[in-house]
């Protein structure tokens, strides 16, 4: 109850609040479209959804040993004890992809340029996490001559955090080929073969991951070092 | 008894031979008939629908009854949760003419897991004695009810009659009404996905690239700040009175 109260007087955090009008849209426009195809298909061709049935109860002695037995697989199984104490790489991935790249170029004033207009509501729209709306933006300022090398990372990040992983390598790839001027904001490439490596984990092509990883020699070093490692012990546990 | 099953074969006889053509690949469609199926469900057409449900149907249910150990109900809400989610895709251009088949079934395969991992949390949570289920479930799942469900369709509603008595008023009094709604633009953004450029591409397909920028960034405040704070409005009333029960 707090919580929708919370809600409905804009207490929630943009995101929270995104989602919560997002379930109660879709949950809505879903139910309405499934009971409008269900009474079309009944009027067309007689078809009607099928009748619910009972799910069979197991009884409790049979539940019972049916746990006991799983606990036993799994107790007697080796490999499994390691297998809790060590993050795995998918979980890594998630874990640093949810934590987001603060957007650290400066917000021009609206001039009459029409890239930099696009590239204003890109960086606007990345900061409120609409990844969406910013990829559509970031479109227009990269199919221009006048884009940069920072353009094209944070349109890979876009592409990562809205679960486009192909994009995201196709976009940081080409951001790796531009120069770093003294006006980007982007520190060195290393960062970018970052994104890449765990981009490529996203589509679990490990291989191009540890080369991009393996490139890294300073920045983030310690989680790269983490990511190596969890990376070989699961080569080793298959 | 349980009720008989949906009788397709009728309809949709299904292909016998091991080596499948593209089309058997894609809901038993061409590449042209599925693009301009595809064009039409754009625009509000949902033939591609009962095309796909009469062709595919039986066919994933089979397989989810015999190879993923579902009844027929969980089967059947499995892939309409699926139908659902690739009509979303689908508006999105998310897919492609490719493996259509293997796509959606994979699609119902995963629905189906959902279902029943959200089935066994209920039950285990019911069953530990003492302890309030409302309490340790999610919020957004709870939010997925009948009666919020009828909660926001009232307000949609009440939504709707107050655009169209807004613009009848205006055009009484010989002005414009917006083209854009409140009740479109929010499904258009928040059900079915679509950014804001989008959408300003569709209400004015010949707008030029500067002026979709400035345009979404127009809807993008209407929507945060008009058609979000009536909707909550409309809504306060009725979800109060849900959970106060």
């Amino acid at each position: 109850m707090k919580k929708i109260q919370q809600y409905l007087n804009n207490q929630l955090s943009e995101r929270e609040d995104d989602q919560v009008t997002r379930v109660l849209l879709s949950n809505y426009y879903d139910s309405a479209l499934q009971q409008r195809w269900e009474q079309q298909l009944s009027e067309k061709y007689g078809l009607d959804a099928p009748q619910k049935t009972k799910t069979k109860v197991r009884s409790l002695p049979k539940r019972l040993v049916a746990v006991a037995a799983t606990f036993l697989l799994f107790l007697s199984a080796y490999q499994l004890n390691n297998y809790f104490q060590k993050t795995t790489p998918n979980e890594l991935v998630a874990m640093h992809l949810s934590n987001k790249e603060p957007h650290t170029n400066n917000r021009k004033s609206l001039e009459s340029m029409d890239v930099e207009d696009a590239r204003n509501a890109a960086i606007n729209t990345y900061v409120q996490e609409d990844h969406k709306s910013s990829i559509d933006y970031y479109n227009i300022v990269l199919s221009s001559n006048d884009n940069t090398i920072d353009d094209y990372y944070y349109q890979g990040l876009n592409y990562l955090y809205s679960e486009q992983p192909e994009a995201a390598i196709k976009t940081l790839k080409e951001a790796l080929k531009k120069p770093i001027l003294p006006t980007d904001k982007t520190r060195s490439y290393e960062t970018i073969h970052w994104y890449l490596g765990l981009a490529y984990l996203k589509v679990e092509d490990t291989a191009s991951a540890i080369i991009e990883l393996k490139t890294i020699k300073v920045d983030k070093k310690e989680l790269v070092e983490e990511l190596l490692e969890a990376l070989e012990f699961d080569k080793n546990s298959k | 008894m349980s009720a008989p099953a949906f009788n397709l074969q009728s309809i949709y006889p299904v292909a016998s031979s091991k080596r499948k053509s593209m089309s058997d690949k894609n809901f038993g469609l061409t590449e042209d008939e599925f693009n301009r199926m595809l064009k039409a469900l754009k625009q509000g057409d949902d033939s591609l629908f009962e095309h796909i449900y009469l062709f595919h149907y039986e066919n994933c249910v089979k397989y989810l009854v015999k190879f993923r150990g579902a009844t027929r109900d969980l089967a059947y809400r499995a892939t309409m949760k699926a139908l659902l989610e690739t009509r979303k895709e689908l508006i999105q251009d998310k897919l492609v003419y490719n493996n259509l088949n293997f796509l959606f079934t994979n699609k119902a395969g995963k629905k189906l897991g959902k279902i029943r991992s959200l089935k066994k949390e209920r039950m285990t949570m019911s069953s530990i004695e003492g302890m309030d289920f409302k309490d340790s479930s999610s919020f957004l799942e709870e939010l997925q009810t009948k009666e919020i469900n009828e909660c926001v369709s009232k307000a949609l509603q009440e939504l709707e009659q107050k655009e169209i008595a807004k613009a009848e008023k205006l055009r009484k009094a010989g002005k414009k009404s917006p083209l854009e709604k409140c009740s479109e633009l929010l499904k258009l953004h928040f059900y079915e996905n679509l950014s804001y450029p989008k959408i300003v591409r569709i209400y004015h397909s010949d707008a030029t690239d500067a002026e979709v920028i400035t345009k979404a960034d127009t809807l993008s405040k209407k929507v945060n700040r008009t058609c979000l704070k009536h909707l909550k409005l409309l809504l306060k009333g009725c979800l109060k009175g849900v959970f106060d029960n």
